[in-house]
């Protein structure tokens, strides 16, 4: 008899044991997070994940009254650590919300992990066309970064509403996936747009000397120079040019020309470069009519910022910032975790971010929901940056390099 | 007459073999004293557990009365110690003076460093006409010499000799164990190993012949001729040589 | 035609470049044989010294050179002393793994501490150049031959005509006949260890305006490194020199004349070394070596 009731008290403890752990699993919501933590892309990781931090802290760290719970990943800027961080987020700890990778060649690598359970995905880095490609019609897929045919797009049609038609543009572009995809879109836009493009170079990722390349250019004598290349190459470009005095009237870049970390670097080479993006530090954007405190105006979110990681915010950092915030609002708006039910909520978000409108639209490369399309094209001068396009944002005009 | 070098006792091999058991000999100053016996009898191994190339198992080494164990092997040449080893050894890309020059790397030996090095020239006149030369160029012979004279710019009391003649022509072997006369007579105290003992008996008065790393028997050179000790194969060329 | 001079002056200025990224790997591996896979690690280490001496302290990178490289050298000295030593007898592959551990772990040391952002010492004169007609020449780059002639020289003289130098040479011969001499040859391993590092440093504080650093520049450097090593014949110092001018012909002739030839410059490099090696295996001034 007494041994039958020490069976009985033993599995009533162990069940209430398993219902409360099952319990308290329902009370967070949890959300994965593999990010760059270390190695090569080390900087977009950490923005990655002050914005998504941030976002959840201003949020309020609960939803409804379930917590929020970021299981953040380093995917060490490395494929195969990626692939591992995804499939250990999806299958042992079962989430069905993930944010990040932002590494163009890591978010790739991810793709066939992600397709494994398929969670609610977005993506807020990747430019790359094949990510596109592979991730057509996907109804999961959320993707708040600019594709890079976007940049081109935009720096395109501002320039020739500036200097008008018939002129020559030289592009430089670099070894790898980043220069050979956006090469052929470069192409197109700036032709579409009524430029002849005189040359086109490839420069190798890392290269020690830029000068053959820049010299080869200087012969066509072109009045554009767009430069594809990633940051750290970049630098050595911006400062090759200025070294070789190529007198070359507007230069181009992708990205880069809005970071701070370029400008450092090269000085007084960065000045009357070009560039677009969706976000410029100082921008005027105005908070959300109603959800002002999880979407301030560009300033105060600045502020806010700057005061919690005592630096200046950085593309990444707005644009995880907002990514995030957007999955939390479309959380609550489904009032389930599921993921269909919350990816309608965040199909169908009309916010005023600090990116712009999160209208998700689809994209002619076929992904289904793309947000922040409204293309800033700007022109540093010394320490400011110029808007050039569109023209109701426009508040200077394109100036010449002597 | 003092005892400059004392070794009692020396058991020492390699990883997996032990080569000497038990090896005494002593070399008294201003003596120049033979080690003989055939190939793989120890003989080598002796030298370089002296200069400290091999660190023995065990036994005892003194040297101007000082534990020669206890000295770590790079300092051992500024005891005043030196050894010409088998083989030559030269530095193969540098030149001839230059390795002279390294000869004298050790601080006790590198004030006289000019006079040194004329005297060694004045002994190999060889060696001064093919100064500038890389040394790995010259000849078995002259690259011996060039050994000897290395270890002697840095100025020993003891000179260790290990098999110099091997592989020279016996009109250099001749000429070589002519200079060794010399050295020894200036006072430098030697301990020589060699297989050829006619050229060793040239120039040494005591001698210990060493076999499957003891040592079997010792004595004047006139002792262990009679005695037949070193009646043994191991006795290698007989070419007569003359006395210095 | 009127880019063959352009070319000729490219090709000088960045041989000498490679030049000093190669010499010291070539020097510390000449003497203790060991492959210094965190080579790459100095020179970023250097870099980094320069570029915030340049930012904290307003100190060029030419002057903060010296010092940036004392540092790293003793430094290294100290790692050599305290890991690389007890790997010196080891198999290969033990040495192998240790050093290029090493290299992995500074790379993220140094992402730790500074972030992966680029960066880069924006000097006066990295941003201007002499011209002759239409022939450029910046003053960065000639500044940095100059700083890397200077160094390489010095370290000619003292392999040539000092004591320790002589001894160096000779530890690269014959460590064991070195010993006889009475050299402590694993106190000039240390030492060629930190000429490596010293080196090194210097090609990193001239790569601060330059060139873009990162903590991942270091790898790439290496392995340039050490196919001008291997092209120039190791063991020899001289035939290194020869090696980093030829490959630094070689990338600029064929990023100058041949399409997208920048592209694949650099893979040019190691067709040639491939060559180098299948009809002249020791090199080009390489000396036959002794195994230990």
């Amino acid at each position: 008899m007494s041994s039958l009731i020490k069976r009985l008290g033993i599995s009533v403890v162990v069940a209430g044991a398993l219902a409360s752990t099952h319990a308290t699993a329902q009370d967070t919501i949890r959300i994965g997070a593999p990010f760059e933590l270390s190695g090569r892309f080390v900087a977009y990781g950490a923005q990655g994940k002050r914005g998504v931090e941030m976002a959840v802290d201003v949020y309020g760290g609960k939803i409804g009254n379930k917590k929020i719970e970021v299981l953040f990943r380093d995917v060490q800027s490395n494929n195969q650590a990626a692939v591992t961080a995804f499939t250990e987020l999806t299958q042992q700890e079962k989430v069905d919300f993930v944010i990040g990778p932002i590494a163009s060649g890591i978010v790739a690598a991810s793709v066939p992990a992600w397709r494994q359970s398929k969670p609610l995905w977005i993506v807020p880095g990747s430019s790359s066309t094949q990510l596109e490609d592979a991730m057509k019609g996907e109804p999961l897929f959320f993707h708040t970064y600019p594709w890079a045919y976007q940049y081109h797009e935009g720096t395109a049609k501002a320039l020739a509403d500036a200097m008008g038609k018939g002129k020559k543009v030289a592009i430089v572009y670099s070894d790898g996936a980043y220069g050979r995809e956006q090469l052929p879109w470069a192409k197109e836009f700036y032709t579409k747009n009524g430029f002849t493009v005189v040359a086109t170079e490839l420069v190798r990722e890392g290269a020690a000397d830029l000068n053959p390349v820049l010299q080869k250019i200087r012969l066509t004598r072109p009045d554009v120079l767009v430069g594809i290349v990633q940051t750290t190459d970049a630098i050595q470009l911006a400062k090759q040019i200025h070294v070789a005095k190529l007198n070359i009237p507007v230069l181009v870049g992708t990205a880069y020309p809005q970071l701070q970390e370029w400008a450092q670097a090269t000085g007084e080479a960065a000045d009357g470069w070009i560039g677009a993006t969706t976000y410029l530090p100082g921008m005027k954007r105005a908070a959300d009519p109603k959800l002002a405190k999880l979407f301030p105006s560009l300033n105060d979110w600045e502020a806010d910022f700057k005061k919690r990681y005592n630096r200046e915010p950085e593309f990444l950092d707005v644009t995880n910032y907002t990514s995030a915030m957007m999955l939390l609002v479309a959380i609550e708006r489904a009032g389930t975790t599921d993921k269909e039910k919350v990816a309608k909520e965040l199909a169908t978000l009309n916010i005023q971010t600090m990116l712009g409108t999160s209208n998700f639209v689809p994209t002619p490369g076929g992904a289904v929901h793309q947000a922040f399309n409204d293309m800033v094209v700007f022109q540093r001068d010394g320490d400011k940056f110029v808007v050039l396009f569109p023209a109701d944002a426009a508040d200077g005009k394109l100036k010449l390099k002597k | 007459m003092t005892t400059l070098l004392n070794v009692e006792g020396l058991r020492a091999g390699y990883e997996d073999s032990i080569v000497l058991q038990d090896i005494s000999l002593s070399v008294n100053e201003g003596e120049v004293v033979a080690l003989l016996g055939a190939n793989g009898s120890g003989k080598t191994t002796t030298m370089r557990a002296l200069t400290g190339l091999i660190r023995p198992f065990g036994g005892k080494i003194t040297f101007a009365g000082r534990d020669l164990l206890a000295v770590e092997p790079h300092r051992r040449v500024d005891l005043g110690i030196a050894l010409c080893p088998e083989g030559r050894q030269v530095f193969p890309n540098i030149s001839v003076e230059e390795n002279l020059f390294l000869g004298s790397f050790c601080k006790r030996s590198r004030p006289d460093r000019k006079q040194t090095l004329d005297s060694v020239y004045s002994l190999f006149p060889k060696l001064a006409e093919r100064r500038e030369q890389k040394a790995g160029l010259m000849s078995g012979g002259e690259q011996q010499m060039l050994a000897v004279g290395r270890a002697l710019m840095s100025k020993p009391t003891m000179l260790l000799l290990d098999e110099p003649s091997l592989g020279l022509s016996p009109k250099m072997v001749q000429i070589l164990f002519g200079a060794i006369g010399q050295v020894a007579r200036s006072g430098i105290s030697i301990l020589l190993v060699e297989q050829n003992a006619q050229a060793a008996f040239a120039v040494a008065s005591r001698g210990y012949a060493i076999s499957m790393g003891r040592v079997t028997a010792s004595g004047t050179i006139t002792e262990l001729t009679k005695s037949g000790a070193l009646q043994s194969s191991f006795l290698g060329s007989h070419q007569p040589v003359a006395t210095a | 035609m009127s880019l063959f001079w352009q070319c000729i002056v490219d090709s000088l200025l960045l041989g000498g470049l490679y030049s000093l990224m190669s010499i010291g790997l070539s020097l510390g591996f000449g003497v203790t044989r060991i492959i210094n896979f965190a080579h790459g690690e100095m020179i970023m280490f250097g870099a980094y010294g320069a570029y915030f001496a340049s930012v904290l302290l307003g100190v060029d990178p030419l002057l903060s050179l010296p010092l940036v490289s004392i540092v790293v050298a003793v430094t290294a000295a100290v790692l050599f002393k305290a890991l690389i030593e007890k790997v010196l007898n080891a198999p290969h592959i033990n040495q192998i793994l240790l050093l290029f551990g090493l290299s992995l772990a500074l790379q993220n040391v140094a992402a730790i501490l500074w972030t992966g952002d680029a960066r880069s010492v924006a000097t006066p004169y990295s941003l201007t150049a002499y011209e002759f007609d239409l022939l450029l020449v910046p003053h960065g780059r000639i500044i940095a031959f100059i700083v890397a002639a200077i160094l390489i020289v010095a370290l000619f003289c003292w392999l040539r005509f000092s004591e320790l130098g002589r001894a160096t040479r000779a530890v690269a011969e014959n460590g064991q006949a070195a010993t006889l001499m009475g050299i402590n040859v694993s106190r000039m391993y240390m030492l060629s260890f930190g000429i490596n590092a010293a080196l090194g440093a210097a090609t990193g504080a001239i790569s601060s305006f330059l060139l873009t650093i990162t903590p991942f520049m270091g790898f790439h450097m290496l392995v340039k490194a050490f196919a001008i090593v291997v092209l120039g014949g190791l063991g020899s110092v001289a035939g290194t020199i020869i090696g980093a001018f030829a490959l630094a012909f070689a990338e600029t002739w064929v990023s100058y004349y041949v399409p997208e030839g920048n592209g694949w410059a650099e893979g040019v490099a190691f067709i040639v070394l491939l060559f180098v090696l299948i009809i002249r295996p020791k090199g080009i001034l390489g000396q036959a070596v002794a195994v230990h």
